[in-house]
């Protein structure tokens, strides 16, 4: 029986699809490599103590209960924003919808949360609802200037982004700031109308639930639906897939609406689950982490936890490191563009993945196989 | 109001707003005419006004300080031709993450050079001289607003009009515009694809460069964190609206600039909230980015009447 289930995973690994897994793999963690290295180097040339620093940023964030869950709290709002950007890529749209749908989901969650008329839990869920859907319609409109009028959908959506940052900001600060904060905040959210934590210890809170399951439902749709279908068709080929009947037009405007839903209800999800207030006064940058953590996992949503993790477990050690050596945690933003960049090339070890799939091809033919 | 805006104070105030997203735009547009649209613009002049600040604090001398930032521009932009040309990410990918890169490093290394996170005001950089032009500077209200002006202010004017002779009278410009507009059909004809844009490339490190450096040497007497706030994307939107006309561009940006003063400085006059204002750039590239898709759409360059206004080859999409 093991013996069979090893040789399964064996051939697996031997079809050209298995070696394409095991080369984007590998191709992750040689970004990911280079990524600490340049990190270390920046360190090296910079702290007085450089082996100290390093050792502080890789281990502290797994020395206690508290950063332990500092790391699933910084992965949350990455996850959200991660599935959302992994359906809108898969469906070919290129959308940064992501950053002012999460800005402005965490600014209406706040509000509603405190406003809603209903009794206890149901005024975050209610809050996280409005605010996916408020964010969904928001994001119809890139959408449907890409479908009908062919506008380019990264332009606009990053303008749509700045027109929802000054809406929120002015809203904020003119009608819905709480004048009894010190400073700009928005009112006091009750204990009672928050997630309620899972361990209150180390503030995990049940947001990384929500996020969890959206990670599973945007799999399942992508991958189990015929929506979902259609979508990938689109993005992998317009135009054979308009030719194969699917409406390609309808697939656009879907994943951009699920993307910015997704995203709006992640920014009101996050933070319900982890602030008092809503006090940001700029956009939060979540959106465009969307885009890292989407690429480390693939565009795969059910690997969008474990890249959120990654990313969370970097910057925890990157904050650990600042309070405690004499590096600041910026370095962080560098780790994790050096990983973008690399992973994201096309051209990056291409070469060894084609010889790899060719030895497997030319394989196959001497063995008089099949093709794989 | 319209005492107001046409005022020489007025007049000198919007070229002084609009000067960086006019670099910007300019770096923009440069990139995108040779296809490879480079939104890292944001980064890069971050990049550069931080070195252009501090280096001139050290050195004492504006010149030196200048020219590290269009050398810091110009090594971003070759960072970002690396990536995008040689390793095949794609271009708004690397721009997302370059991005990324210069608003962590350029805190870093503001931290680790003076020990500060916020701003260099501690160090002030030496500012670029202001140069009057004699006679011309005597003619009210335009006078001292155009002939009393910065440098790179001047500078900016010109690179408007070189740049509009590059791109349509030289062998260098046709390149550039056929690399942008169609890459094979360009190699197939021998125009080298790669090395035409990693030289467009340079030239918007250089633009973006000399913005960084006027935020920092200029506007204000310091670096400070954030202190582009989104330029570099109102030059990208400046540069859709213009459809890659270097005059429509600098038009659209000076009008930004003055949105700009608007909600920035003279919000008294209006009296209209500044949160407001600042989303009317995003707007009016948003609702031009429509009028451009139906124009295209429905085919109206065919239409006398409707195409003196626009440039003749437009590329289909955006």
């Amino acid at each position: 029986m093991k013996n069979k289930l090893f040789r399964s995973i064996h051939d697996y690994f031997h079809t050209s699809r298995g070696q394409l897994v095991v080369m984007d793999a590998f191709r992750t963690l040689i970004a990911l490599l280079l990524a600490l290295v340049v990190a270390f180097i920046i360190i090296a040339v910079t702290s007085e103590t450089p082996f100290e620093t390093i050792k502080i940023f890789l281990t502290a964030p797994f020395s206690d209960a508290y950063t332990r869950g500092m790391i699933i709290t910084q992965a949350v709002p990455l996850i959200f924003t991660g599935v959302g950007v992994c359906i809108m890529v898969k469906g070919g749209q290129f959308n940064m919808i992501g950053e002012g749908a999460f800005f402005a989901g965490a600014f209406i969650g706040a509000i509603l949360a405190v406003r809603l008329q209903v009794p206890g839990l149901l005024a975050p869920l209610g809050a996280m609802l409005a605010a996916g859907i408020m964010m969904g319609i928001v994001g119809y409109v890139p959408a449907k200037l890409k479908a009908a009028l062919n506008v380019n959908e990264f332009v606009s959506s990053l303008m749509l982004n700045f027109i929802i940052f000054w809406v929120c900001m002015y809203l904020f600060s003119n009608v819905f700031a709480d004048p009894d904060a010190g400073s700009l905040a928005t009112a006091y959210i009750d204990d009672s109308r928050r997630l309620p934590f899972l361990d209150a210890d180390n503030e995990i809170s049940t947001s990384i639930l929500f996020a969890l399951g959206t990670a599973v439902l945007g799999w399942i749709f992508l991958y189990r639906t015929k929506w979902g279908y259609a979508a990938r068709m689109t993005g992998e080929n317009p135009v054979f897939a308009r030719y194969t009947g699917i409406n390609t037009k309808k697939s656009i405007i879907l994943v951009q609406i699920i993307g910015a839903a997704i995203a709006g209800l992640g920014g009101a999800a996050f933070l319900l689950g982890n602030s008092y207030r809503f006090i940001w006064k700029a956009l939060p940058g979540y959106g465009f982490d969307g885009f890292i953590v989407a690429i480390i996992a693939f565009n795969n949503p059910l690997l969008v936890p474990i890249a959120a993790l990654l990313i969370g477990y970097l910057r925890v050690g990157a904050v650990e490191m600042a309070r405690l050596s004499d590096v600041p945690n910026e370095v962080v933003y560098i780790i994790q563009a050096v990983i973008i960049l690399f992973i994201g090339g096309q051209a990056f070890l291409a070469g060894m993945k084609r010889r790899r799939l060719q030895a497997l091809t030319t394989k196959a033919k001497e063995e008089g196989g099949p093709h794989v | 109001m319209f005492s107001f805006i046409f005022s020489e104070q007025f007049l000198t105030s919007m070229i002084l707003f609009a000067t960086p997203i006019l670099f910007a735009s300019f770096a923009a547009l440069i990139s995108k005419k040779a296809g490879t649209l480079n939104i890292n613009v944001e980064g890069s002049m971050s990049l550069a006004a931080l070195t252009g600040g501090l280096i001139s604090y050290a050195t004492q001398s504006w010149v030196l300080g200048l020219l590290s930032a269009v050398i810091v521009g110009v090594l971003m932009s070759l960072i970002f031709a690396w990536f995008a040309l040689k390793l095949k990410t794609d271009s708004i990918l690397s721009g997302i993450a370059l991005n990324t890169l210069a608003s962590g490093l350029a805190v870093y290394i503001l931290y680790v050079v003076i020990g500060v996170k916020g701003d260099s005001s501690l160090h002030p950089s030496a500012m670029i001289p202001d140069i009057r032009i004699p006679l011309l500077a005597d003619i009210p209200v335009i006078g001292p607003a155009l002939f009393s002006q910065n440098l790179l202010v001047y500078l900016v004017f010109l690179s408007a009009i070189v740049l509009t002779l590059v791109l349509n009278h030289t062998r260098f410009g046709m390149h550039v515009r056929s690399v942008g507009y169609n890459p094979i059909a360009a190699s197939s004809v021998g125009i080298p694809v790669i090395r035409t844009k990693i030289y467009a490339l340079i030239i918007c490190g250089v633009f973006a460069g000399l913005g960084g450096a006027y935020l920092s040497m200029v506007y204000l007497s310091y670096f400070s964190v954030g202190m582009v706030s989104g330029r570099g994307f109102i030059g990208i939107a400046a540069e859709a609206m213009g459809q890659g006309v270097p005059l429509y561009t600098m038009l659209f940006s000076l009008f930004f600039g003055a949105v700009d003063y608007f909600a920035v400085g003279a919000q008294t006059v209006l009296g209209f909230p500044y949160e407001l204002l600042n989303t009317l750039p995003y707007i009016m590239t948003l609702i031009a980015l429509v009028i451009y898709a139906v124009y295209d759409k429905y085919n109206l360059a065919a239409h006398p009447h409707v195409r003196w206004w626009l440039p003749k080859k437009r590329k289909a999409s955006l």
